[in-house]
Order: structure tokens, then sequence, then C-alpha cells
């Protein structure tokens, strides 16, 4: 899965409207709440990218959660 | 842990009612304290559309009975023998006494008769059925279960995490002697978990006063009182995933069956979101109604029955079907079972209409 496309997910989840960078702090972005953290959840699974909740609490950048797609 | 065998006993009759007022997510955006982006957001995700509740002044017994009235009206056979009267309920129309004694008297049913309430939500259903098979078992010739809450009682009016997810519901089930097959419980019980869903204060612990009882704006974005229900979103969704795929290959186990054996697993209906989770790490995702939620609400221990009338009364009313039911949530406390259902009475959901 390429980087953009999971960053645009991202955007997606929270609803965001501006851009958002790797470097971006999770705990910065309003919009970045539990049901977001859900909804990637679901995105990831959907394509058969096995994490968990925890996995995606431990984040703290957009770029953690976009590692978690590929690594 | 229980895991227990039952042969002989069936369930014969189910019948769900609901509130009578639908209620669309999208004209309750102001009670919720939502902008359009989040209300998009939470009917995406979590799959809210619409929801049935009760009149303020219709509780989870008048649901109940009126579900039991039409089990009796269908067929007056129905009525005669019944043994034992358990209710499962979390909004009881008392503190005390039981209201399932108080049901007993409104139906018309015999003195001789055990009735209580049982204080359980999502795994009520199960909880309930074992407890009507037990009765069965030890030589009671017929239990009438019914369960069903309204969910103004703990749920905080403005509560945006919580109520928008809940529906109204009181279903009447019979089990009694008959149909010759095994049917398999599995049920567990995790009072560690006990913070992650409750209503912390109006009980013993911490009795009801002015401060309990104020609604204030809470850390989660919603506003309710400490007489209100919390839930703890993120971590009972974890619980569920994470517990029930493995509670329905074990009863699959107790019972020699597998996935494939399997008409329908009718699950506790949360929501669709953890629907599809659990769905999918069963990879049963076709045998699994979800549709309830989104449609009704969430209905606590009336979402099994709720998701049969609902959603598959032709095939219960004319198949003979082998089935796994789960329950999960408030206690912790959750559990399985593999039955069968054959032709029972499970006519399309009813709505709560006065007398």
């Amino acid at each position: 899965m390429q980087e953009n496309e999971i960053i645009e997910e991202i955007k997606e989840a929270m609803e965001y409207e501006k851009d958002i960078s790797l470097e971006d702090k999770l705990e910065a972005l309003e919009e970045w709440d539990s049901l977001a953290m859900l909804t990637i959840l679901g995105f990831f699974h959907d394509n058969n990218i096995n994490i968990e909740v925890e996995d995606i609490e431990k984040c703290n950048t957009i770029g953690d959660i976009v590692n978690l797609a590929t690594k | 842990m229980p895991q227990v065998k039952f042969n002989n006993i069936k369930i014969s009759a189910m019948v769900t009612t609901v509130g009578d007022q639908k209620i669309n997510i999208d004209d309750q955006k102001e009670q919720f304290d939502y902008d359009d982006r989040s209300l998009k957001r939470v009917k995406k995700t979590i799959g809210l559309e619409s929801r049935y509740i009760a009149s303020d002044d219709v509780t989870a017994v008048d649901l109940c009975e009126h579900s039991a009235n039409e089990v009796f009206n269908h067929n007056e056979k129905f009525k005669e023998d019944i043994e034992a009267l358990i209710l499962v309920t979390q909004s009881p129309d008392y503190k005390a006494p039981s209201s399932a004694i108080i049901l007993q008297n409104r139906l018309g049913l015999s003195k001789n008769l055990v009735a209580y309430d049982v204080n359980l939500g999502c795994s009520g259903f199960i909880v309930g059925l074992f407890q009507a098979f037990s009765m069965v078992n030890s030589g009671l010739k017929k239990v009438l279960l019914c369960v069903g809450d309204v969910n103004r009682y703990f749920a905080g009016k403005k509560d945006k995490n919580l109520t928008p997810l809940m529906g109204d519901a009181g279903s009447a089930i019979i089990i009694e002697q008959g149909g010759g097959f095994d049917s398999f419980f599995s049920l567990y019980s995790d009072g560690g978990g006990y913070q992650h869903l409750i209503v912390p204060a109006g009980g013993a612990k911490v009795p009801s006063s002015d401060d309990t009882r104020e609604t204030t704006l809470r850390e989660d974005g919603s506003y309710r009182s400490d007489e209100n229900l919390y839930m703890d979103g993120k971590e009972i969704f974890n619980f569920a995933v994470k517990t029930v795929p493995p509670l329905i290959d074990e009863v699959l186990e107790l019972s020699s069956h597998t996935k494939d054996d399997i008409d329908y697993f009718v699950l506790h209906q949360a929501n669709k979101y953890i629907l599809q989770n659990i769905a999918r790490k069963l990879e049963v995702k076709e045998k699994v109604p979800m549709e309830t939620g989104v449609i009704y609400g969430n209905q606590n221990s009336a979402s099994i029955p709720g998701t049969i009338n609902g959603f598959l009364s032709d095939e219960f009313s004319t198949q003979d079907l082998d089935v796994v039911f789960a329950g999960f949530g408030i206690g912790l406390s959750w559990g399985s079972v593999k039955t069968k259902c054959d032709k029972i009475y499970a006519p399309k959901v009813k709505v709560y209409a006065r007398k």
C-alpha cells in the first residue's frame, strides 16, 4: 500500500480537510479520537493488515500509523 | 467455568416488541451536539441510522408484557404450565420488588410459579436462556423468559457516545421440554472489567445525591451524570473482538460442529462496527446478521431475539436451523450457546401499542 493512500485514509477517518504530514503529532489533532482510530483499524483489516487497537494506540505521529501498514 | 450440555429442551416461541418512537439520527444532531462532520463519521463508521425507543411512560416490563401477550394470543397453549418467569433487565419498574413477580400477575399466570429479575445487560439473553434450560432440565414443564430494557433509565439523554446507539425492546421467549436435540452452553464472568461499562452512582456504594445527579461535560466529550451509564468504547470494542470469536469456537467444539454446520450466528447487536470485526475474525460474515443496531438500536439483552424477529422471522418460523447465539458486555459477562430452532413461533418484530 502506498504512503499517500494511507495518509488520505487517515484524513478521511478524521474527516479532516487540511493537509497532514508524517511528522504531525496525533495528540495535536483534535479530530484524532477513538472513532478515527476504529475507522483506521477497519481500513487496515479490509486490506488484510492484521493489527490490533493497541498497535494504533501506541502511535504518536501520522508516520507511525503509516509504518504499521508498510512494515 | 460452566460448560453445560442439555438434552431435549427447546425454544418454542420468541416475540420482540420495540418502542413506538422511531428516531432518525439526523434529527438528533442538536441533542448530541454533533457537527455535520462528526455526525457523518458516526453514521459511516459505527453504522447508525435510526432507533426505536419507548415513550416516557412505557417501561421494559410493558414491552415484555406486550411480547408475552402476543405469544399467548397466537396460541393459548403457550400459557399453560408455565412454572417459572425470569425477567432479565437493568431497568426494572421498581428498585424492589422484582418486576418479574408483578409481571406474573399482569399476565394472569399461575401463582404456583417462581419469578425473579436478573440484573444483566448484553449477555442477559444467554444467561437467561441458561437458567431457563436449567429449570426445565430440573423438571419444570415450561419457562417464560423475558429480556429487555428502556435505555432512558440509565443512558444520559445527551450522551453522544452511548445514547445514539441504544434502542428499547422487550422480548418474550418460551422454553420447554422437547425437540430431542442437545444444546451446549459456555458462560464467563470477569469482574476485573466492571469499570468499563458502569452506572457509578445511585447504588449502595455511592448513594444518590445532588452531586451524582448533576449532568456535566465529561472528558470524553459527552454530557452525563454519575447516575448515567458510562461506557469506555475502546475497551468494550477490544473485549468484544478478543473474547467472542474464541467463545464461539469453544461452543462449536463442545457440540462437535464446524462453522459450516451452522445456519446463523446471532450475536448481541452492540453495533455494526463491532459485529463486522467479530465476523471477520470468525470468517463467517454472511451468516452473521448485523443490521439490528442500524435500524432499531442496541437492544441490550433483547438484541438476539430482536435480531431474529427483526430480520430472520421467516427462516426461524419455517426451517429447522442449527444456530449459535452469543452475548457479551456489561459485567463483564459473556456467554454462548449452540442449539437448534425448529420452526419456532417467531413473528416479525412488533411495535408497542397501548391496550
